[in-house]
């Protein structure tokens, strides 16, 4: 009985919830609009702009809430309600939109911010706990002290800070992989630990995915060739990879070269990293061959004369460099802002759920982002944009 | 044209470390920009997105994992059904979506709202709700390091079922404690309303601090319906308390 009723309950609560979020009966948009529901905040200028494009009428239908956007941005921000009192400051003022921004900055300053920034980067870099939380706090560290985002590949000290939760305090670290050189998380032992597979394919691949919100192939051609009747996308010579022991030149299956000339081109420079996360003087990563797996050598990833490079054109000789040519790389900011702005908006994950964001939406957050490096920034200009607000 | 380049080029040279606009690129790294209606992330037709593309077969070593962690692939044709229904790529990208709670948003509503969640149920009796909150992080979707999986984006129907669970659990005590949290008073107020006022109708400050956005007509007549249409007042007060902060909390 108790569970009939629970989940006829929940039912009801769900549509409610349909309902209230998105302009329906409950909580924004009906015959008592909340006090702070306006549609005067400038925004992009649509609607105001008589040359500029008609809005789509489901964006156009949205109306400003700045007590419903009060409520995102505190659970987003701090993880917690906001209260009666904050309810009622922003809902009672006379300028909603300062009362709104006010409360943001004071959430953005909060202890709470910092604690969930680490989660947040735990999440978004699959780490964390069980010494896993360097990289995590270090991205949150840079976001909370307002610090260049592009740190988190160039530091070359304090990069395996320590955060404590009890104090919400951050404490420099050195990492002490042993590396030769240090580049923020791409030399953290914690990172190359858990992301450690044959040939450090999955190092390479996590600074893909996490920084540049995509998989591989990362590269491709302006015209795709054809080899074995199978289109060849990668503007790289399809003979600069390794054809032994394995064939990455193979077309059997799939167009391996399609992915592997770009990765191959990265991963000897994380290969010296052993399954512990330290350096050592040689390629400490294994190559899968049967019947049993070999230690790897550079002649596995690249033919002779290749060079390590951070795309086709930009060659790396060791990871600082590999860092430096990260930050400068303008495709990092379009992700770092693409992922703010799918967390704020509550998108699914924008790599493996395909929650792409067009470039137009996030321009205007990515020309601040690159002239002022600072993600928190961004991460405000987001939560005031009109979009944010608009429900 | 040949007036401008050498300009250009002791323009450049007199800025030293500024770029120049309009130098051609040197490397990838110049590259332009996007225009506006390409995507940021990989569209469901990206070559080899699908799951099937990274899975070899007995002949070959070629097999990877479609995901960093061990987290499913999902079919990127399924993910191009949803995402046309949402709409066009502008549309889906500036609207509000759908984030479930965090775990740990889930635990400081809970403790804001006065519910101990270190009491433990006798044997007999339903598990309270810190009993199911700390028992349910799997359904709820918690975080999966040593997989490479972090904490999920959004509910299960699991979680959510979960979710409710830990409300309808935690409404009696929400009710008991409603005055005296700190969480729902007014400015300089020094104690909060009461859940439901002498003749057992919704207050609306209460409501207001449940949902965390100005409790409108609409809510209190969900909230009153609630009430009204249980087998007793306690326990329809509770089911009241449970639904409306479901209904409410169900995204972020």
């Amino acid at each position: 009985m108790r569970a009939k009723m629970i989940t006829l309950l929940s039912v009801t609560a769900l549509m409610a919830a349909c309902s209230g979020e998105h302009g329906g009966q409950l909580g924004n948009g009906s015959s008592d609009t909340p006090s702070g529901g306006d549609d005067t905040l400038g925004g992009d200028g649509r609607g105001s702009d008589p040359t500029s494009t008609p809005e789509d009428p489901a964006l156009a239908a949205r109306v400003v809430d700045f007590n419903e956007a009060l409520r995102t941005a505190s659970l987003k921000l701090t993880r917690r309600l906001p209260t009666l009192a904050q309810i009622g400051r922003v809902a009672e003022a006379g300028d909603p939109q300062a009362a709104y921004e006010a409360e943001l900055d004071q959430m953005l300053q909060s202890p709470a911010f910092s604690q969930r920034m680490v989660k947040l980067w735990r999440d978004a870099m699959r780490m964390g706990g069980d010494g896993l939380d360097s990289a995590p706090v270090l991205a949150a560290q840079l976001m909370v002290e307002n610090r260049p985002f592009t740190e988190l590949f160039t530091a070359t000290t304090g990069n395996c800070p320590t955060y404590d939760a009890e104090t919400h305090t951050f404490a420099a670290a050195d990492c002490a992989s042993g590396a030769p050189v240090q580049a923020g998380v791409l030399t953290d032992p914690a990172v190359m630990r858990q992301f450690y597979g044959n040939m450090a394919f999955r190092r390479v691949r996590w600074v893909q995915e996490v920084f540049f919100c995509s998989k591989f192939p990362a590269e491709v051609a302006d015209e795709p060739v054809e080899i074995d009747g199978k289109d060849y996308t990668s503007p790289w010579a399809f003979e600069s990879i390794a054809s032994a022991p394995i064939d990455f030149q193979d077309t059997e299956s799939v167009v391996c070269a399609n992915c592997h000339t770009s990765i191959n081109h990265l991963a000897p420079l994380f290969g010296n990293f052993d399954a512990d996360g330290m350096w050592q003087a040689g390629v400490s990563v294994l190559t899968p061959i049967a019947p049993q797996a070999v230690p790897t050598e550079l002649s596995h990833w690249l033919q002779p004369g290749e060079t390590t490079q951070w795309r086709k054109g930009n060659p790396v000789a060791d990871l600082a460099e590999l860092g430096q040519a990260i930050a400068g790389d303008p495709a990092l900011g379009e992700c770092m802002v693409a992922r703010m702005w799918n967390w704020a908006l509550s998108k699914e994950d924008i790599v493996t759920d395909l929650a792409t964001v067009p470039y137009g939406v996030l321009e205007p957050h990515v020309v601040q982002f690159d002239a002022e490096g600072d993600l928190k920034a961004t991460l405000r200009s987001i939560m005031v944009s009109r979009d944010f607000v608009s429900f | 044209m040949n007036i401008r380049i050498p300009s250009f080029m002791v323009l450049c040279a007199a800025l030293g470390g500024v770029a120049c606009v309009g130098e051609p690129p040197t490397s990838l790294l110049d590259k332009p920009r996007k225009g506006a209606d390409e995507t940021v992330g990989d569209t469901p037709d990206k070559q080899g997105g699908r799951p099937q593309d990274t899975v070899g077969g007995e002949d070959t070593t070629f097999d990877h994992m479609p995901n960093l962690g061990a987290d499913e692939a999902r079919d990127p044709l399924e993910i191009a059904k949803q995402r046309e229904e949402e709409g066009t790529p502008e549309v889906r990208a500036r609207l509000h979506s759908c984030q479930k709670l965090q775990i740990a948003a889930i635990r400081n509503l809970l403790v804001d709202f006065g519910v101990d969640l270190e009491a433990k149920a006798a044997a007999d009796q339903p598990k309270t709700a810190g009993q199911l909150l700390a028992e349910g992080t799997t359904a709820l979707g918690g975080a999966n390091y040593a997989a490479r999986m972090g904490e999920d984006l959004v509910w299960t129907a699991a979680g959510a079922a979960r979710q409710f669970d830990i409300f309808v659990q935690a409404a009696p005590q929400i009710i008991a404690a409603m005055p005296t949290l700190p969480q729902c008073m007014k400015e300089g107020a020094t104690e909060g309303p009461q859940m439901f006022e002498a003749d057992g109708s919704c207050n609306r400050d209460a409501v207001t601090c449940l949902i965390g956005r100005p409790a409108t007509d609409d809510h209190l007549a969900i909230c009153q319906s609630l009430v009204a249409s249980a087998s007793n007042p306690d326990k329809g007060k509770s089911m009241a308390v449970a639904t409306l902060l479901a209904a409410a909390h169900s995204c972020e």
